[in-house]
């Protein structure tokens, strides 16, 4: 579970299941593991919903040597997957520099590349954008919020990502509101909105 | 006294089950073969469900109560995204199929959002061939009374509203209200929860016995099983490749063959000596044209028109 989850708003019983629904689907899209802290601004009558998500580490790109090891053995190259979240991203990135002729998938996680000089030149393709465990989670926010609250803003700034949500026009009242989680998110001080 | 019970076991000697039912005078309400499986709702005489019964058991078979056979209902949801399904909606479709209803999965095309949410008028009437509906919504109280208000107000067959909080004031606008179970993320298997969706089934069973009840006031002019046991070997119901071509109602039923192609063919049809178009209101579903509904006529409806057709 993430470390933190704070839900606050004045529907005691709709804060208590979004608590869940918010831990279940950030687990189903296996990024609860990545945020330290969230907050989660439930007003149902304005409406006005704000999730703000604190990352453990500001997301940068990956390359198939942090995901990987790879070892070179005449003129193939041996890769040998540990995080499998990755796997298929390996594949695509592979067969787009050395073409599908000239990788095998020996294995589950095991594959064999042919073309590549040295293991180094496979360790730095890069695999995962630094854009993309950003997208994943404003994704799973999507998820979160409610369907028909579809005005949305979004904020980013290095690992807190917020977004506020109403159903018809965004005023400034609430994205004042939103700045606020959002900058307290970013301070690590108390949310007081 | 007829009564309706549910076969569920092996194809084999099945061909003993189906020759049983018919020398005792019952009636094969449903019938789902999925590969050496069967399942079988029928109507049978209570004097007669003993040796129903133990010839069930004899060849393999479990014999279940299903309380709500002969029913048609619609589960409905604000939409269709994944924000409303699946869950809990198909495990509520799921469950009153198992208590023998027929169930139909369906969204709104607007019903998402609170103030903005809207049900129309073809919406509405599509629910309303259904015997009766049971609706959806959320967690949030607020929004489950602004909602209840802007679109279950407007179905007129007997609706049970399912939530999260407990609402207020919302009372008039539907028969019954389940609350306890609001947006889920996962399928609802814990005991709570299998505890909330026999309260539905029960709830359903309550306002469909008090529409039982207000058609014995006046009964239709031929029970429903019989409208089906004559449509059944009429070809294209025949041949209709549907899981169930046939769908019983309270006070009619569902038959899935194009209106265009064979209203007039089923109006004269032969039942009691009486065209089957004089007892009947027959008229396409507003889904498509691939199903029509056939509604009963009452006997004092069919008598008053016999009256007016003496005078002229």
């Amino acid at each position: 579970m993430a470390a933190d989850i704070v839900v606050t708003g004045p529907d005691e019983y709709g804060c208590e299941r979004y608590k869940a629904l918010y831990g279940e689907l950030m687990n189903d899209v296996g990024k609860l593991a990545a945020i330290e802290k969230s907050y989660l601004l439930l007003r149902p009558e304005v409406p006005l919903f704000v999730v703000s998500v604190r990352m453990k580490t500001i997301p940068s790109a990956r390359t198939i040597g942090a995901v990987a090891s790879t070892r070179s053995e005449r003129d193939v190259v041996y890769v040998s997957i540990s995080d499998e979240m990755y796997a298929p991203g390996i594949l695509t990135a592979l067969w787009h520099r050395y073409g599908r002729d000239n990788v095998q998938q020996i294995d589950r996680l095991d594959i064999s590349v042919r073309g590549a000089k040295t293991s180094f030149e496979v360790d730095d393709i890069n695999v995962e954008s630094q854009e993309q465990p950003v997208k994943e989670v404003l994704g799973a926010l999507n998820r979160v919020l409610p369907e028909g609250i579809r005005v949305r803003r979004t904020l980013t700034g290095n690992d807190v990502i917020t977004v506020v949500a109403t159903e018809e026009r965004m005023t400034q009242d609430m994205l004042d509101v939103a700045g606020k989680v959002h900058d307290s998110m970013q301070n690590g001080g108390e949310i007081d909105v | 006294m007829y009564e309706v019970i549910m076969y569920d076991g092996g194809i084999y000697r099945s061909d003993e089950l189906f020759e049983l039912i018919e020398d005792v005078g019952g009636v094969v309400l449903m019938k789902t073969r999925s590969a050496q499986m069967l399942t079988v709702t029928m109507s049978i005489p209570s004097e007669d469900r003993k040796v129903v019964e133990a010839l069930c058991k004899d060849i393999g078979g479990q014999v279940k109560e299903v309380p709500l056979a002969g029913t048609e209902i619609a589960v409905v949801g604000p939409t269709l995204g994944r924000h409303h399904m699946p869950h809990p909606i198909c495990d509520v479709a799921e469950y009153l199929r198992r208590c023998g209803a027929v169930t139909v999965v369906m969204g709104l095309a607007r019903g998402r959002g609170k103030n903005t949410s809207q049900i129309s008028l073809e919406e509405t009437s599509i629910i309303d061939e259904y015997d009766a509906c049971v609706f959806m919504l959320g967690n949030f109280k607020s929004c489950v009374e602004t909602k209840a208000d802007l679109l279950v107000r407007k179905i007129n067959v007997p609706t049970v509203l399912m939530c999260g909080p407990k609402p207020e004031g919302i009372e008039e606008t539907c028969d019954a209200i389940v609350h306890g179970v609001g947006r889920k993320a996962s399928r609802m298997r814990d005991s709570e929860d299998r505890a909330k969706l026999e309260e539905v089934s029960d709830r359903v069973e309550e306002i469909l016995a008090d529409k039982k009840r207000s058609l014995e006031e006046d009964p239709p002019f031929v029970h429903p099983s019989e409208i089906k046991a004559l449509l059944e070997n009429y070809p294209p119901i025949d041949m209709c490749l549907r899981p169930a071509p046939i769908v019983m109602h309270l006070d009619g039923l569902r038959a899935k063959i194009s209106y265009e192609e064979y209203h007039e063919e089923i109006e004269n049809m032969l039942v009691y000596g009486r065209r089957l178009g004089d007892v009947c209101v027959i008229a396409p579903s507003k889904i498509n044209d691939s199903s029509m509904l056939i509604r009963i006529k009452t006997r004092s409806q069919v008598a008053y028109e016999d009256s007016l057709k003496a005078v002229q």
